[in-house]
């Protein structure tokens, strides 16, 4: 039943990865698409090399960076709806698109593409941003030696609002002398231009926070009693905390810097693995992580398909396509999404 | 850029042998685009790709219609153009595998186009001449000249631009023999009636309407586009109103109904006129109709009947857009 359950997830992610590259605004015939995926191990005569570019240059490292932004962003969720032991939790939630969102708008007001760090300036700057706010967010929080949960959530809140204030400033500020449409551009989400490097760009931060939150799933389990039976059961708490909230922000902020703010797939992918799969963090935060994957390949297929040749900004699919899905869910299964 | 330099050294190469039969052929062009970046065409582009609707009316402009293969969706004009395949909207997604699709070997992107997407574009092995957004009137007349080198209608551009500058002459000097500037308010947007955006000071609208002989309302502003209350707007009271809005569905009978705006002279007087917004806001070539259609609007007694359609004239203070044309 369990890995039933499991090979469904795998299968799902392998059939919306095939589908992402083999379909798109520009349509291939699968004999064609065949030749072309393996022109680059074996050349072939006769292939237009147009095409190859597409798949191998457009689709294979956009399908594969968006997949791997809703990984983290699933993971992400899934991490801090157990660690604040709160259904409304997604990744976002202490700061991190805020100052993403600011870090991206700083670096469109210094026109960073001419600084040293070229087109990386902005994906930089807003990695810079998410990270720093998060960290501001975390000694705002601090009580002492603990970190009180409530406070966390209440000052992530509130730097989340003056930051967010901070960024319409900004975009007003610009109006007129730069161009603002650089950082909207990103802050729509779905930013899939950097293709290769890109993906190279933002593995390691996602593999790695990933990897510790995977790890860290079955602390969260222990976490679900309350901190004060898990400090007794023998789980270092803050220490737990603190890691959590670490390796969750590094996942979140590597990936969106690279795609821009993505909304609603940390939100609802994790409720979704609750629904197939109960709810054990040791199985909810590896199954969230395998679905983020799939619906943000398939969200990214739909805002390439669904009225070509124009492409839809993939936070407005999200939340459009993926809010009605999970209210159906929720409500066909006609139990408690959470816990 | 890493086949540009590997050019350049086999050319440098070459030119030490000089008389050695060139292997390489030496490319069409070679040009540096307006952010710096060396753009090699190795043959006169047959298949040519077009991110904004400026670019695509400066290629038909220069007569290099004919070899445009793709546009962006608002490239709407010449009609022409509206045959040729759209890649979409550039914003706010590229759709880059639209764009390899088209086969391109020369893409036209404006300014409007951001680094990041014109890398994009290049990282596909793509050729991209990257514009800047033009400040004035002579950056759009020098824009045309080179995408007339880029096209290989040298010729032909420089007739365009001749008769652009020809048709401004003749219109600064008319301008400059009425010594009344009236004070015009161009309306940009006014979603909120409270305070619509206008152009400040040292904009391109700005600039057309003191060259079409007017005064601009919204110089009052620190930037280049902002917002103008209707307070600012009251005190000021401009002599008329250009509808900039008027395409997407503005009217003057519309801005009356506005709370609070019949008190203005310009409002009561029934000086609202109508503008065909794409011929002022479009860096293109189609900007000195634009500047011509505000000076008729600003200035109708320098334009005396029969001069430019007369019967056009009529319909400046209705509601339809201006096609008009000299």
């Amino acid at each position: 039943m369990r890995i039933g359950v499991w090979a469904g997830l795998a299968l799902a992610l392998g059939v919306s990865l095939g589908a992402g590259v083999a379909l798109g605004s520009v349509s291939i015939p699968l004999p064609e698409l065949g030749r072309v995926l393996t022109a680059r191990i074996r050349p072939e005569e006769g292939i237009d090399p147009a095409l190859i570019t597409i798949v191998w240059e457009v689709r294979i490292p956009r399908v594969l960076l968006m997949a791997l932004a809703g990984a983290a962003l699933a993971g992400a969720g899934a991490a801090y709806q157990g660690l604040f032991r709160n259904p409304l939790a997604d990744p976002y939630l202490i700061g991190v698109a805020a100052g993403a969102n600011v870090g991206a708008l700083m670096a469109v007001a210094l026109n960073v593409p001419s600084a040293s760090v070229g087109l990386l300036g902005l994906p930089l700057a807003a990695f810079a941003g998410g990270i720093l706010t998060v960290g501001l967010v975390y000694r705002l929080a601090r009580v002492g030696k603990t970190l009180p949960l409530t406070t966390l959530l209440l000052s992530g809140v509130a730097v989340g609002a003056m930051l967010n204030a901070l960024s319409f400033g900004l975009l007003m500020l610009m109006v007129g002398r730069v161009a603002p449409y650089r950082a909207w551009i990103w802050m729509l989400g779905g930013y899939a231009l950097g293709g290769w490097p890109a993906l190279w760009g933002a593995l390691p931060y996602v593999a790695l926070g990933l990897g510790a939150l995977i790890a860290l799933s079955y602390p969260l389990d222990v976490l679900q009693f309350g901190e004060e039976q898990a400090l007794q059961l023998g789980l270092p708490v803050e220490r737990m905390k603190r890691l959590a909230i670490a390796v969750a922000t590094l996942a979140t902020a590597g990936a969106v810097a690279f795609t821009g703010i993505i909304g609603f797939v940390g939100l609802i992918a994790p409720h979704l693995a609750r629904l197939l799969i109960g709810p054990r963090y040791s199985q909810v935060v590896p199954a969230s992580i395998l679905l983020g994957a799939t619906l943000l390949a398939l969200a990214d297929l739909l805002s390439r398909t669904l009225m070509p040749p124009q492409e839809i900004p993939l936070t407005l699919l999200t939340a459009l396509l993926g809010g009605p899905f999970f209210l159906y869910l929720l409500h066909s299964t006609r139990r408690g999404a959470f816990f | 850029m890493r086949r540009a330099l590997m050019l350049s050294l086999i050319l440098m190469l070459l030119a030490g042998c000089a008389g050695a039969p060139s292997p390489t052929p030496t490319p069409f062009l070679r040009i540096v685009d307006d952010h710096g970046r060396t753009v090699v065409l190795k043959d006169r582009p047959q298949r040519i790709v077009t991110l904004a609707p400026s670019a695509t009316e400066m290629i038909f402009a220069v007569g290099a219609g004919d070899r445009l293969v793709g546009r962006d969706e608002p490239s709407d004009y010449p009609p022409e153009a509206k045959q040729v395949p759209s890649i979409g909207n550039t914003y706010p997604t590229l759709n880059t595998e639209a764009i390899v699709a088209l086969r391109p070997d020369l893409i036209l992107a404006p300014g409007v186009i951001s680094p990041e997407q014109v890398k994009a574009l290049e990282d596909l092995g793509l050729t991209v001449f990257h514009q800047s957004t033009p400040k004035d009137l002579e950056g759009i007349f020098q824009q045309i000249l080179t995408v007339g080198r880029l096209t290989g209608n040298t010729a032909q551009a420089e007739k365009v631009v001749a008769d652009l500058r020809a048709r401004v002459a003749a219109l600064e000097e008319k301008v400059r023999s009425v010594p009344s500037r009236p004070k015009v308010f161009y309306e940009l947007d006014a979603m909120d009636p409270g305070k619509p955006w206008t152009a400040g000071p040292g904009s391109f609208i700005d600039r057309l309407i003191t060259m079409a002989g007017g005064q601009n309302v919204g110089a009052v502003l620190t930037g280049e586009w902002g917002q103008l209350s209707l307070e600012e707007l009251l005190r000021q009271d401009p002599d008329l109103i250009l509808l900039g809005t008027a395409n997407y569905g503005e009217t003057p009978e519309k801005v009356r109904q506005r709370p609070g705006w019949n008190r203005l002279r310009a409002v009561r007087e029934g000086r609202i006129y109508p503008i065909d917004a794409d011929l002022i806001s479009r860096p293109g070539p189609r900007i000195v109709e634009g500047l011509e259609a505000m000076a008729r609007i600003i200035h109708p007694e320098l334009f005396p009947q029969g001069v430019w359609a007369p019967q056009r004239l009529v319909r400046l203070s209705q509601a339809a857009p201006l096609p008009i044309r000299p």
